[in-house]
């Protein structure tokens, strides 16, 4: 028997977690191997940006407002700068999970002592933060040449990040419960192409839902999509501490019933891996 | 109660896989959407095995035989349809978490390593992962190094690596946290004869060091002879034979193939031990009895006798050798 080959079971929480965060650093370093084509690949958002820029100075002028549906043009640029980014940035982790079951990956990660799902937010939180900050880069320099700086404080910032964080988390595990369906169903892509566009189209990607119709955006309000992108970049650029609780209280509820629904749906298809002789 | 001398052990294993088919047509595909049907495949069908700890045990078969469907019930990572299976004390698809911090393993087809970030970085991600001290990790770290040779690409990105020295960092960070048992499926595969011969090397310096119990699956009868002493060869998913490795070499592995390209006609004088398997206008394919000639002396003979353009020494393939242990089996009373 070799001598460091014994059972590390009753290791502590700290180095329980390290390995999570090692995950994510790992994550960032090979996702910033790559910094420049990253960059390069989001270029188009710059054209996207332009667009908007040009759009909404036109609506301001036309309909002669300083505001619309409570945003200022400069917010509202800015709401949009961050919800482009964010779709731009967004890991497509359930695509991910949907090709490890298929090709057996997941299979050979149960050889390792750790917990699948959360060695892929570590991956879904490392990937999210490197191409959030190369696409804010882009977005927010088109954005800041037309308008000016954001219409942050320390306050929003701090809030806003918090709900950043709790987003991508709820993002995150309504992508894993879709993921893992791929145990079952023979092709995953329809059901994670609806929920994108669902999430783009719904969730304020494009809008904000202040500009939607009153029923369908207080529909809207309630449901995860309407927490992803809205939730937090209202924070940010528009603060209310009475929006952010109820952001928040949201994003921690669905968040939960994503966990114990991926959660079900994982422990169930664990059962089904198969993977035939090398 | 497993014995503590039995790193693994397994009764009655068997695994069946169950696939959909779909009828040729667009007749049959409407039909297998409402009534699908499914085709079993029996890939394991009731192994018994007992491995003890320290044993380097070759589990080898041709391809489709059920080898690494074995070891991946033994991993966890498959569950079997019935049967039992134990490995250092551990059910694996029941424990898969503690039996994970206890086995190693080196799937030759999954790597791994971080393909865009050198071995280095994977290596540290692996002590987190098992959750070893720091000192502790230095000290393995620098052994696995210096045993595996892998020193001088340690900190170059895995894409650039050749894919020997892939397997090399692979095998070396798949004993980083110090398993008792290792398992290798098809550690060779894919690998040149140079490259291979090295990955067989530095495993058998590193395993004359830390004396591990050793699981390897190979369809290479060369990776077996150099690293086993025991074979179990497995066929249609059911174990054919369970012997030493010098019994294996003593009945079925002493003749060795050689092929060669001449030029000219070939007329070779008879030799003991010797037989010509086939002979075209440029070819020649000879079957050389070891047990009575040397392939050296084989060899030289032969070289002496045609001008030869390009030669080639092969074990006999694995079938041959199972087809003949079928044989022996059927004469043996």
């Amino acid at each position: 028997m070799t001598e460091v080959g014994r059972h590390r079971q009753g290791a502590s929480w700290s180095k329980k977690i390290a390995k999570y965060v090692e995950m994510l650093r790992i994550t960032v370093l090979t996702d910033l191997a790559y910094a420049y084509d990253m960059l390069s690949r989001q270029l188009f958002l710059a054209v996207v940006m332009f667009v908007f820029v040009k759009l909404w100075s036109a609506t301001y002028r036309w309909e002669g407002a300083v505001s619309i549906g409570g945003y200022t043009m400069r917010q509202m640029l800015w709401y949009l700068a961050l919800t482009e980014s964010i779709s731009m940035s967004t890991p497509r982790t359930a695509a991910d999970i949907d090709d490890d079951v298929r090709s057996g990956s997941l299979a050979y990660s149960l050889t390792k002592p750790y917990k699948y799902p959360w060695f892929l937010y570590a991956k879904h939180m490392g990937k999210a933060l490197v191409g959030f900050s190369g696409s804010l880069i882009i977005a927010g320099a088109v954005v800041w040449i037309a308008v000016g700086p954001p219409p942050v404080t320390a306050l929003s910032c701090a809030l806003g990040l918090l709900t950043a964080l709790l987003a991508c988390t709820l993002d995150f595990w309504a992508q894993v419960a879709i993921g893992l369906s791929a145990f079952w169903i023979e092709d995953g892509s329809p059901y994670r192409l609806l929920y994108s566009r669902v999430k783009m189209l719904l969730g304020g990607m494009l809008l904000p839902l202040e500009l939607f119709p009153d029923v369908l955006r207080r529909v809207v309000a309630f449901l995860p999509v309407g927490q992803i992108y809205h939730g937090p970049v209202k924070t940010f650029v528009s603060l209310s501490l009475h929006e952010f609780v109820g952001t928040v209280a949201k994003q921690v509820l669905w968040t939960i019933v994503f966990i114990a629904l991926a959660g079900a749906v994982y422990k169930a298809g664990v059962r089904r891996v198969n993977v035939h002789g090398g | 109660m497993v014995d503590m001398a039995t790193a693994i052990s397994t009764k009655n294993l068997t695994k069946v896989f169950r696939t959909a088919t779909k009828e040729p047509g667009l007749k049959g595909s409407i039909r297998s959407t409402f009534r699908p049907s499914v085709r079993e495949i029996h890939a394991v069908k009731g192994i018994d095995l007992e491995v003890e700890r320290g044993e380097v045990v070759a589990f080898i078969g041709p391809n489709g035989a059920g080898k690494s469907t074995t070891i991946k019930m033994l991993t966890g990572i498959l569950y079997p349809t019935s049967g039992e299976a134990n490995v250092l004390g551990f059910v694996p698809w029941r424990d898969r978490e503690s039996l994970s911090y206890k086995i190693g393993s080196v799937f030759g087809q999954k790597s791994q390593l971080w393909y865009h970030l050198p071995p280095s970085d994977t290596f540290n991600l692996l002590a987190k992962i098992y959750e070893m001290d720091r000192g502790e990790y230095g000290k393995r770290k620098d052994f696995l190094v210096q045993a595996f040779e892998i020193g001088p690409f340690f900190n170059q990105p895995v894409r650039k690596l050749s894919l020997g020295q892939r397997m090399r960092c692979e095998i070396a960070a798949s004993l980083l946290h110090g398993p008792e048992v290792i398992f290798l499926d098809e550690p060779t595969i894919g690998l040149d004869v140079v490259a291979r011969q090295n990955v067989r090397q530095t495993l058998k310096r590193w395993n004359d060091e830390e004396k591990a119990t050793v699981f390897l699956t190979s369809h290479d009868v060369g990776d077996i002879e150099y690293l086993a002493d025991r074979v179990i060869i497995i066929n249609h998913g059911q174990v054919v034979m369970d012997d030493k490795v010098k019994n294996l070499k003593y009945h079925y592995l002493n003749k060795k193939i050689v092929d060669l390209r001449v030029s000219g006609e070939v007329k070779l004088p008879a030799l003991e031990g010797v037989k010509i398997v086939k002979q075209a206008k440029s070819g020649l394919k000879l079957e050389v009895d070891t047990e009575v000639i040397d392939i050296n002396a084989a060899v030289s003979h032969i070289l002496k006798e045609c001008e030869v353009q390009d030669i080639s020494i092969s074990d006999r393939p694995l079938e041959d050798i199972i087809a003949a242990i079928y044989q022996r089996e059927e004469v043996a009373p």
